[in-house]
């Protein structure tokens, strides 16, 4: 499954193809060109495929008229977004799409927890003035019962992604995302960066919790809020600033 | 795109199909669709068809790749209620996903248990037009749509190119005429139980123009064309706590990530 895309965002849509993962004998072989318009391109020789299902495909085009509900709430519309997004998984209503995406669903890599130990292969960081211990993605702090499990501290430079990040493009920046911490590249390693708003993901970060904001669904975490929507059938959520 | 011809032996192909038990059938040259193959699933589809409600479950496998090129199977199990011509329930779980539809009065109702949040989506009224509305317009692929809409013989025959018989197989205890079919981006196979109750036990549908040519394995049981559905299967009714949230349309839901491990490591 390729989607290719050039969005804008903020204004109109450019270009965009996009075809859903198939499961079914139905979608694949039909006819496969269509516009966005959902015209279906005659079969050689001119003549329409199968022209009674096309007029089915026409009915309630007008579908989905509340975006315009919660822009308030909403600030991907200050997001340039230009996407080369290769997504070699399954977009369906029942597969799981983030096989290969997971983080360890630990209780102690939840901000806040107090655990004795931290891993073999901690390292120091230093960011802001402040020295971290570095493990597996978690930063922690020396505290009086233990090392405390805080929130990644922006500024700081790891050298290896996490196991189980995942790439996001959003306008000309390229993110790598674990567990509620966006990391971009330089030349001194992946440093951490404030979250951006209005970039897509498929996992919420452990210890996540549920929010109701003027009568919307969202999940914060570490100061973010992501907002829950269905999208190909499975649920995403895109960082929104409140 | 259905051609009735004669059918006639291709020695080449048989290597393709070794270990299948030929009887009294023989490959067919594309383009050609074997009279029996056709016959048995119209059948099939005839009975089905005909049917104003049923239930069934299915077990899906699917072919996935991972990001490290290494390919696997999922799996996931399907309980499915349908009342024609508009109405449907499909009760998805794995062990990654516990989610239901409900498809009545043009709406189909969308609910991630998991997350205890549900979408709505505006539909026609039919229960094919709602499967085709949702992948258009929303990404959404309804499992087995292929079995669930009105005319499933000419859902499955639409762009067949070409058509076998390979005879009576065993499936699941079950004894099946085996069917197998070529189209233009996708080749199936069909095993329909013998006798008097012609309903497909099992569909192979290989995606043969997707990349790595993925296959997906449907297995039907607990086919029911005969009790009373609830009217109350088909209405959503949202649980505790339960959430609406935006179904958002597919050519608006291009930002995201990509499934691409970020692995890449820095020297220092």
């Amino acid at each position: 499954m390729r989607i290719t895309a050039c969005l804008l965002v903020g204004g109109a849509m450019a270009t965009t193809t996009a075809k859903a993962d198939r499961e079914t004998i139905r979608s694949a072989n039909r006819p496969a060109t269509r516009d966005i318009k959902g015209n279906r391109d005659p079969l050689p020789g001119g003549r329409p495929a199968n022209v009674d299902i096309d007029n089915r495909r026409r009915v309630d085009v007008e579908v989905d008229k509340r975006r315009s509900v919660d822009v308030d709430v909403d600030n991907r519309r200050d997001v340039n977004v230009d996407i080369d997004n290769r997504r070699a998984v399954n977009i369906d209503v029942d597969v799981d799409h983030r096989h290969g995406v997971y983080w360890k669903h630990d209780h102690t890599i939840v901000v806040g927890a107090v655990v004795k130990t931290v891993p073999t292969t901690r390292v120091v960081i230093v960011a802001g003035g402040t020295s971290y211990f570095y493990a597996d993605g978690v930063y922690y702090v020396q505290g009086p019962s233990g090392f405390v499990v805080v929130a990644s501290p922006v500024g700081a430079v790891i050298t290896t992604l996490p196991s189980g990040s995942v790439a996001i493009v959003s306008g000309s920046t390229r993110y790598f995302y674990f567990n509620g911490t966006f990391y971009v590249s330089r030349d001194s390693g992946f440093v951490v960066v404030s979250p951006p708003v209005g970039v897509k993901v498929s996992l919420l970060p452990i210890g996540a919790t549920r929010v109701v904001i003027n009568g919307v669904v969202h999940f914060q975490h570490g100061g973010i809020y992501y907002r829950p929507a269905f999208e190909k059938g499975v649920t995403v959520y895109t960082t929104v600033r409140l | 795109m259905m051609n009735m011809k004669p059918y006639s032996l291709r020695s080449a192909a048989l290597g393709v199909i070794a270990g299948v038990a030929l009887t009294g059938s023989v490959l067919a040259k594309e383009s050609e669709i074997d009279p029996e193959a056709d016959r048995i699933l119209k059948a099939a589809c005839s009975y089905l068809a005909d049917a104003k409600a049923f239930s069934v479950k299915v077990e899906v496998w699917k072919d996935v790749t991972l990001p490290s090129g290494q390919k696997i199977q999922t799996s996931r199990n399907l309980s499915v209620n349908e009342r024609r011509p508009g109405q449907l329930r499909i009760e998805v779980r794995s062990p990654h996903a516990d989610r239901g539809f409900w498809l009545r009065d043009k709406a189909l109702t969308m609910l991630d248990r998991e997350t205890n949040l549900y979408g709505v989506m505006e539909v026609p009224d039919t229960i094919e037009g709602a499967i085709d509305t949702v992948e258009e317009r929303f990404g959404v692929v309804v499992p087995v749509g292929d079995v669930l809409v009105a005319d499933p013989y000419r859902n499955l025959m639409d762009h067949v190119v070409s058509a076998d018989h390979f005879g009576k197989v065993m499936v699941q205890g079950v004894v099946c005429e085996h069917l197998a079919f070529t189209g233009p981006n996708a080749d199936f196979q069909i095993w329909i139980a013998d006798g008097s109750a012609p309903l497909v036990r099992k569909i192979v549908i290989n995606l043969k123009k997707d990349e790595g040519s993925p296959q997906l394995t449907q297995l039907f049981s607990d086919w029911d064309l005969t009790s009373p559905v609830s009217d109350s299967v088909f209405s959503f009714v949202p649980p505790d706590g339960a959430e609406k949230i935006e179904v958002t349309p597919s050519n608006e839901s291009e930002a995201g990530e990509s499934s691409t491990p970020a692995t890449e490591g820095k020297s220092k």
